[in-house]
């Protein structure tokens, strides 16, 4: 047994060290002084210093942001709305139809790309902003509709009837009981989609038309022309910038179980 | 009967492709009283609490509350309310929210919320316990509050579904008594759902059995433990034994039955018995006494013996294979297995059951 776990703790040392090696070798580099990523000659912040001075890169960025929160409010209305609808019916095609609202994680997304691309030509809709948004809502709906599911998989339906029956209109029972009680999901599943979309390469060439870039397009574009230490301090920065939203969120999960065990919805 | 509070009228429903679960159900319902439909799971006895709660839609028939057909009003227009088997207590919101959301509901000002919530909690012994969470109480402590939030919209019915059927029995005998002192003070309907005939039988003013989607039978609890109609009554509520024999001979009111291994008299009250008829009889079995020596009874062999609860519990075999029980109190040592015995019961202990073209469903 003991020979046996020093041998696992070895291997998983392997594999950390391979998964987050290239992670570290950025993060350092983003420090570096010189322009060549090959020697690190002194530390320093002034790549930082540009890609703040750099206007196309924030301006991508704020794209990124606009689009990542604004598809995830759309997704978090639209996915949470399936998620009650499909609780409800009995019908035979249920299964179907739960696999069909789940589908664009499956289909893979260059081809997803560009029947986007090709639908939002055909309708006329001009490419920017708004198919950005129209795009990154079909890939971000599935994670809402999952997480929000099988949190309602596990909730009391007698909650919601005990509400109607105290005098509650169905909206306002929704509104009052089930909302609430879902809105843990709501908002986990919310923060996979704004990470999905903040990352989000290949639908968005499609769909982004000439005029505008998110973040993760601008970075790919530039990787054609060369990779400066700039590109090191922005991923840096998003880096850590994850991790933020990260830690913000189990802290949120940890405070709510804490206050009231809420992630027991069955009462028993 | 006094005033009628609530009337169920020819209540059909079905779900899918099932068979039918209420196969045209009628009951009034008294102000006042304490009715409970009693029955083994899947009888349709939630389903019929559903359908008065609103929260299911009947095929066919109507529900009437105090006169005024409600069957196409939702749930939350009907002067009705519940107390759910799970309690379904609002996880998210404390004692004192849960109970005053029906009051909150219709708009009543806070204060007068905050004052009725505590009149509630004080009437279900629970004073003081406005902010504890669901997740705080115990399974009591749950159900008391469910009731207080049931009651506190005066409703003109409450419904409760089995709703001591999570507690221990100690708990359950100790809120039986206090569902009770709680319905004659406030004199609200009751109609309460279980499947222990025990807890119908101390609580109800009327019971009404339930099987395969129809009434059984509907009466005092006497009239069901004591007349029951139906061998299904009797074996539900009376843990009866079911005799099939022939009456032989009708006279000043007694018939003799021929059954399996014996003759003996039976009291016949209203029923009118043809001779010759085949008629089923059901017998509890503390009744059936045993005799070693006397010849005058049913011939049967003691085919087990066991002793559980303070009762000896001995199964016969009568001559045409069927199968009678006859308990008593304290251990008897004189029967041994295998032995042949004579069983008798007293003319009045047995009842005659299943009698053909009496009235099975309704009754009052």
């Amino acid at each position: 047994m003991k020979k046996n776990s020093k041998l696992s703790s070895l291997y998983m040392g392997i594999i950390f060290f391979l998964m987050y090696m290239p992670v570290a070798v950025v993060i350092i580099f983003s420090f570096n002084e010189s322009k060549l990523p090959v020697r690190f000659t002194g530390f320093s912040l002034k790549w930082y210093q540009e890609l703040l001075g750099d206007s196309a890169m924030i301006e991508a960025l704020g794209n990124s942001l606009i689009l990542g929160v604004a598809s995830c409010l759309v997704s978090a209305v639209i996915g949470t709305l399936g998620a009650v609808g499909l609780s409800r019916i009995h019908w035979k095609t249920k299964s179907a139809l739960e696999y069909i609202s789940i589908l664009p994680l499956m289909i893979p997304e260059i081809i997803l790309g560009m029947v986007l691309m090709a639908f939002f030509y055909l309708l006329n809709i001009p490419f920017g902003m708004l198919t950005l948004l129209l795009g990154h809502t079909v890939f971000c709906v599935p994670y809402i509709l999952m997480e929000v599911k099988a949190r309602l998989a596990g909730m009391d339906p007698s909650l919601e009837e005990a509400a109607r029956d105290l005098g509650a209109g169905s909206f306002r029972a929704f509104w009052d009981i089930t909302l609430p009680l879902i809105m843990p999901a709501v908002v986990s599943g919310s923060l996979l989609a704004f990470a999905m979309s903040m990352d989000d390469v290949v639908i968005s060439i499609f769909v982004n038309g000439p005029r505008i870039s998110t973040l993760p397009v601008k970075v790919y574009t530039q990787l054609k022309t060369g990779v400066t230490p700039e590109i090191n301090a922005l991923c840096t920065l998003m880096l850590v910038f994850t991790l933020g939203v990260l830690a913000v969120y189990s802290l949120a999960v940890w405070l709510l179980k804490r206050k009231n065990r809420l992630f027991s919805i069955k009462e028993k | 009967m006094t005033e009628i509070c609530l009337e169920l009228k020819d209540i059909r429903k079905g779900f899918s492709d099932e068979e039918e679960v209420l196969k045209g159900i009628s009951l009034s319902i008294g102000k006042g009283e304490f009715i409970t439909l009693l029955g083994s799971s899947g009888c349709g006895k939630t389903t019929t609490l559903r359908i008065i709660a609103g929260l299911e839609t009947p095929d066919a028939g109507r529900v009437f509350l105090e006169g005024k057909d409600v069957t196409d009003l939702n749930p939350e227009d009907r002067d009705v309310n519940t107390v759910f088997q799970n309690y379904a207590l609002f996880p998210h919101m404390n004692v004192a929210d849960n109970i005053g959301y029906g009051l909150k509901l219709k708009k009543v000002p806070k204060p007068e919320i905050k004052k009725r919530v505590a009149e509630m909690l004080e009437l279900v012994q629970l004073p003081g316990y406005e902010k504890r969470k669901p997740s705080e109480l115990s399974g009591g402590q749950k159900q008391r509050v469910a009731i207080a939030r049931a009651l506190i919209n005066n409703p003109r019915v409450l419904l409760l579904d089995e709703p001591l059927g999570a507690l221990d029995l100690q708990l359950r005998r100790a809120m039986q008594a206090e569902l009770k002192r709680l319905q004659k003070k406030l004199g609200i309907t009751f109609i309460y759902i279980t499947h222990d005939q025990e807890e119908a039988i101390n609580m109800s003013d009327r019971i009404a059995v339930m099987n395969h989607g129809t009434f059984e039978q509907i009466g005092t609890p006497d009239e069901i433990y004591n007349h029951p109609r139906t061998s299904y009554v009797a074996t539900f509520v009376g843990n009866a034994n079911i005799l099939k024999g022939k009456a032989e001979r009708t006279e000043n009111g007694k018939v003799t039955v021929a059954l399996a291994g014996g003759r003996l008299p039976v009291v016949c009250e209203d029923s009118v018995i043809r001779e010759g008829e085949t008629v089923t009889l059901a017998v509890r079995s503390e009744n059936v006494r045993i005799r070693e020596e006397c010849t005058c009874g049913l011939m049967a062999k003691v085919e087990e013996k066991s002793f559980a609860a303070g009762q000896l519990r001995v199964v016969l075999r009568l001559s045409d294979g069927s199968e009678l029980v006859a308990s008593r109190y304290g251990i008897d040592a004189k029967v041994e297995q295998g032995q042949t015995v004579s069983v008798c019961f007293a003319p009045e202990d047995a009842v005659f059951v299943d009698r053909s073209g009496e009235e099975k469903n309704e009754q009052d």
